[in-house]
């Protein structure tokens, strides 16, 4: 289907290096307004972004901007300080080492690929956090399921943004 | 080659899984209330505020539009309202000259009274290991840590940091959260104890004494940091735990009350009090 790859280009280096950290912020930024969204829960819509990014653009979503970036979601989520930080780097880690792999599959296999790892890193976050005294929540599964079936929408969108934006030249 | 290269890259993400299980548990002595928290709570106050303008239009038009289409039916049920509320407010008139009465006789000085500051929850940053939200007043307004915070319905919980602009409050849920409490009807104290989901726990402090489904749960004041008497949850089931639903919505709370009362000490765990040092 077109749109759901993006082909690479590299006519506009600035404005595809900002675009991983701007989508990121914005999605940040969407998920922490209130009263959006379905009974209470709003997906990791940043993992799916930087899931996308780890896959077409790595190379602008360096290591320390993608920890970085985590760090300021633990802030203003006043979770455990690392938390997002290590999660970030994980997706982004994962995406870029299965990308010769996932680039050539279809979007299904992609979806599965992204609920296998997101499901992954949740149950060993969870492990972690509950064995060092954390309570164990059903809001945990909840996110992640709404994570799973918001996935193929936030990865349209990034990559028609992507598509768009740098591609046909709207910047 | 690849043998060694994949090798290198097993050792790679060993190491960073251990790298992940220290940041993790080293994350956790870092305490919440900092002062950069602050600083990127303030900073980011006006994009918070910009990105709610329209968001907050369109919830404010669609109750708007709401209250045309059944005016007429809001209107018979507010004269019917307002006829009882005359002779409530008859009785309330009577209670407060007996009261104030019988205080002048008795000598009593009154309490430190309640300011309310009113603010709008900006970002809502529940996670599922902390819940918490952001409001939009801070030290400017007259916020200080410890503060009760209200919704409409009830406690919504307390201060946690302040900024400039903004102030962090923990929710009642938040496994942090405790709260010296008593039961409405027979007076029993209690604590209250979130625990990151939609009930929170009741320990009663007195044992003996049993709660009762549906049972009004209001601050006790114990420890001076929350005034006494404000609604907090009711009594949902009674097993070997009593679990209490809060009578705040907190997927829904977007007007909040700060009401400016200097606290002067928080309740532990076990129901003992400490004086704040700050």
């Amino acid at each position: 289907m077109r749109g759901w790859h993006f082909v690479p280009d590299s006519r506009l280096p600035s404005a595809n290096a900002i675009l991983p950290t701007l989508t990121i912020l914005l999605a940040q930024l969407i998920e922490l307004i209130p009263g959006t969204y379905l009974s209470g829960i709003m997906p990791w819509m940043t993992f799916s972004i930087i899931f996308y990014w780890g896959l077409y653009r790595s190379e602008y979503l360096p290591l320390w901007l993608c920890f970085s970036l985590g760090i300021l979601a633990d802030i203003l989520t006043g979770a455990v300080l690392g938390l997002y930080g290590l999660m970030y780097v994980a997706i982004r880690e994962v995406a870029k080492g299965q990308k010769r792999y996932l680039a050539m599959r279809n979007f299904p296999m992609m979806w599965i690929a992204f609920s296998s790892l997101i499901g992954g890193l949740v149950m060993i976050q969870t492990f972690i956090l509950t064995s060092v005294g954390y309570i164990y929540d059903p809001f945990v599964l909840a996110k992640y399921v709404q994570t799973v079936f918001a996935f193929p929408i936030v990865y349209y969108v990034i990559a028609r943004v992507h598509h768009h934006l740098v591609y046909e030249g709207w910047i | 080659m690849v043998r060694r290269k994949k090798k290198q890259q097993f050792v790679a993400y060993g190491v960073f899984a251990i790298f992940a299980c220290f940041v993790l548990i080293a994350g956790q002595y870092v305490p919440r209330d900092n002062s950069l928290s602050r600083v990127v709570s303030d900073a980011l106050t006006p994009v918070f505020q910009a990105i709610r303008q329209p968001i907050s239009f369109y919830h404010d038009t669609k109750k708007e539009l709401r209250h045309y289409i059944l005016v007429k039916k809001n209107n018979d049920y507010l004269r019917a309202e307002n006829a009882k509320m005359y002779a409530w407010r008859d009785e309330a008139l009577h209670l407060r000259r007996e009261n104030k009465q019988l205080k002048e006789l008795l000598n009593m000085t009154e309490s430190n009274s309640v300011v309310p500051i009113a603010g709008r929850v900006m970002a809502d940053t529940r996670s599922p290991y902390a819940r918490s939200v952001l409001i939009d007043i801070g030290h400017r307004s007259g916020v200080e840590k410890g503060q009760a915070v209200l919704s409409t319905s009830g406690l919504a919980g307390r201060v946690l940091e302040v900024g400039r602009y903004s102030s962090r409050v923990l929710l009642l849920s938040d496994h942090n959260a405790r709260i010296p409490v008593k039961l409405a009807k027979s007076n029993t104290l209690a604590i209250v104890r979130g625990g990151n989901a939609r009930r929170l726990e009741l320990i009663l402090v007195d044992g003996d004494n049993e709660a009762e489904i549906d049972e009004l749960v209001v601050t006790s004041g114990v420890g001076g940091v929350f005034a006494a008497g404000i609604p907090v949850a009711r009594v949902a089931s009674i097993d070997d735990v009593i679990k209490v639903i809060p009578l705040t919505n907190f997927a829904t709370l977007d007007k909040v009350i700060v009401h400016k009362r200097a606290a002067t000490g928080i309740v532990g765990a076990n129901g003992s009090f400490s004086k704040m040092e700050d």
